[in-house]
């Protein structure tokens, strides 16, 4: 373990990246404090300022508040752009976690048992897989949050979800259901190379049963390919929660997210420049750290990953 | 290649052939396309049951929402009879089936009962031209980019275009594009920011351009096609560019281009005739799913620019519960899944003599 972390460390491009990923972390989990202004209060007199306005005496919304600038700006609410960015990585890592979360134990389940039982299941359980895998990326992830989205649908969500909003909830569910393809076909051939080699016989001469035998020996051997497709998972979930916000899928204003920023500031790019520069920026750096550190736990864990991951 | 049944299509044994009952007797390649279309019956039918089930699942009620707020119960019932909504979800599934095994891909709910086949057709097409111009931009530079950083492992050239090729699968797509349109739309001014229809009328822009035909396609069509290639290209040019370089480098360390150095040839020539030919299939691969994904799925660039293609479509089909239109359209995009996909394991067998089909 510790050779691993040595070498990770050494690697440049993972290295890199885990700064970046430490980071966006960070700012997520602090981002109440760190936010110069509540990231939905609307200064009504400062519409779409520009990056490094100060705040006049007759300008705060809350008291307190004069002097303070708007170091990248406001939209045109009058919403602070630096808040909204800094709370919009909370979005962005809480949905890229929590799918890539649902990717993995559906990619896992799936693929394990296609590949241990092997027979009618693998069949079934793989034309299920090349059913998911050709349908379009992104489009059955809008079919099912526009069902999501849908009045009645969203109150159950809520009254399930208690406080958290039943946004997050769609695009939970949307890109869990969606991004498990690729994780399901590599464990299966993970597998299929694991069961038949010695270590697995023993196992089962002592007396493992299938469970035992999945659980205690053939799943931590997947750990290494799943732990790289996994990190390279939550940047395409990031990316693919920004598009579906961005088509007005995703998270609803006026909570802060980076695809939503990018959409309302679509229409004042000429005006406003600085509303759809800095969210897309912010979302770029950080889907770039979880693309370095996945590379770089790609070189160090499991280079034959390659073929499959470019 | 000694195996006799590899080489001569003839030795299959004949009398086996009758043994069995009925068996169809083609050349391997062709029996193989066959197999692997009827193979693809099931996903297709998969994918349609899917995406029914999600949307029946869906307590909206598409007759109402069409209606709006023109709703009458009386012709709300009817319109349910004709759409086919009364009856139970499977006796409708299977009526959709039926349809499409004729054909008929049905009528559109809101666009004036527009047949859904031909409208989705059109759109696929628009798709089909900006993705072809989008994979030749990142074939020929992402090739490139992977030759050349492969040729100089660790030199300044492979991590500056490595590090790019990590940027460019990294930036959002719909980012990458509105920040070309603000600069070279907006600032600049040498493109359009969007939409296919030109300003002036094309006769108009047919005598402005003095019968210069390479000028009027220019200005009417190809300056449109610029931004959003560009922006479609990124991700597949970065893809293609990574695995080109993996690949090669894999390759390089192989006995026989040790070989093919020892007996003299120039590095250059190793590289760009035994190197690449050999590192070949694995880019046809992410080429082949890239051009399928590309096709399938340019909802974000097809928004920014209004390019009014198959995912754009979808996405106001969706919207606007338009589910003929939806199913045709997943039905449609699975169909050239399926088909891109299928192409790219018969192109193994040019690129790779020993592939065999069977």
């Amino acid at each position: 373990m510790g050779e691993t972390l040595t070498a990770l460390l050494r690697n440049r491009s993972a290295a890199v990246g885990l700064v970046i990923v430490a980071l966006a972390v960070l700012i997520a989990l602090t981002c109440q404090w760190l936010a110069p202004f509540n990231p939905v209060a609307q200064h009504r007199s400062y519409t779409t300022a520009p990056p490094g306005t100060a705040i006049a005496a007759d300008g705060a919304v809350i008291a307190g508040e004069e002097g303070r600038r708007f170091v990248l700006g406001t939209d045109v609410n009058g919403r602070d752009i630096l808040s909204r960015v800094l709370y919009g990585a909370r979005v962005s890592l809480l949905v890229g976690l929590v799918a890539t979360a649902l990717n993995v134990i559906i990619g896992l389940l799936i693929g394990t048992l296609a590949g241990y039982f092997g027979r009618w299941l693998d069949v079934v359980l793989m034309r299920l897989t090349d059913t998911f895998f050709a349908f379009p990326g992104m489009l059955l992830a809008i079919i099912i949050l526009a069902t999501l989205n849908q009045p009645a649908v969203r109150e159950v969500l809520v009254s399930a979800a208690g406080r958290v909003d039943p946004g997050l909830w769609g695009l939970f569910i949307a890109l869990g259901l969606t991004g498990w393809t690729g994780i399901a076909r590599v464990i299966r051939g993970q597998v299929l190379a694991l069961k038949e080699q010695e270590f697995i016989e023993a196992a089962r001469a002592v007396g493992c049963g299938h469970v035992r035998i999945i659980l205690v020996h053939l799943v931590p051997n997947c750990l290494a390919p799943l732990i790289v497709l996994g990190t390279m998972q939550v940047a395409y979930n990031i990316l693919s929660e920004a598009g579906l916000s961005f088509l007005g899928l995703g998270i609803q204003p006026p909570d802060a997210s980076w695809g939503g920023m990018l959409s309302e500031g679509r229409p004042y790019m000429e005006t406003a420049w600085w509303w759809g520069v800095f969210p897309g920026l912010a979302l770029a750096v950080t889907v770039l750290g979880f693309n370095l550190f996945g590379d770089g736990l790609r070189d160090v864990l499991d280079p034959r990953l390659k073929v499959r991951t470019g | 290649m000694t195996d006799g049944a590899a080489s001569s299509p003839d030795s299959e044994p004949r009398p086996a052939a009758g043994s069995r009952g009925f068996r169809l007797r083609l050349p391997p390649l062709l029996r193989y396309i066959l197999m692997r279309i009827l193979a693809a019956v099931p996903v297709l039918v998969g994918v349609t049951f899917i995406c029914f089930a999600i949307l029946m699942a869906a307590p909206g009620d598409p007759v109402r929402i069409v209606m709006g707020q023109h709703y009458n119960a009386e012709i709300a019932d009817s319109l349910r009879a004709e759409w086919g909504l009364d009856q139970p979800f499977l006796v409708q599934y299977g009526r959709f089936l039926g349809r499409v095994a004729r054909g008929d891909l049905g009528k559109s709910y809101v666009k004036g009962g527009l047949d859904v086949g031909p409208y989705l057709a059109v759109r696929f097409l628009n798709t089909l031209l900006l993705t072809l111009a989008a994979m030749l931009i990142a074939i020929l530079v992402g090739m490139v980019a992977g030759i050349v950083s492969a040729a100089r492992p660790r030199s300044f050239a492979d991590y500056a275009l490595m590090l790019l090729a990590v940027a460019g699968i990294s930036i959002p797509v719909f980012w990458l594009g509105l920040m070309l349109q603000l600069v070279f739309a907006s600032y600049l001014d040498w493109l359009p920011v969007s939409d296919m229809k030109s300003a002036v009328s094309l006769r108009v822009l047919w005598d402005q351009t003095g019968g210069n035909y390479l000028a009027y396609w220019w200005q009417a069509t190809g300056r449109h096609y610029v931004l959003p290639a560009i922006t479609l290209a990124t991700v597949p040019m970065a893809i293609i560019a990574r695995l080109t370089r993996s690949s090669m480098l894999e390759v390089m360390n192989l006995d026989y281009i040790r070989t093919a150095r020892a007996k003299g040839l120039s590095y250059r020539r190793v590289v760009l005739v035994h190197g690449l030919r050999n590192a070949l299939i694995p880019i046809v691969t992410v080429i082949g799913n890239n051009f399928a994904i590309l096709l399938t799925g340019a909802v974000l660039t097809e928004t920014v620019f209004a390019w009014p293609g198959l995912g754009r479509a979808m996405v106001l089909a969706i919207n606007q519960y338009d589910y003929p239109i939806v199913l045709g359209g997943v039905m449609l995009m699975a169909v050239v899944f399926v088909a891109v996909n299928l192409l790219v394991d018969l192109t193994y067998g040019l690129i790779d003599p020993r592939v065999r089909y069977g």
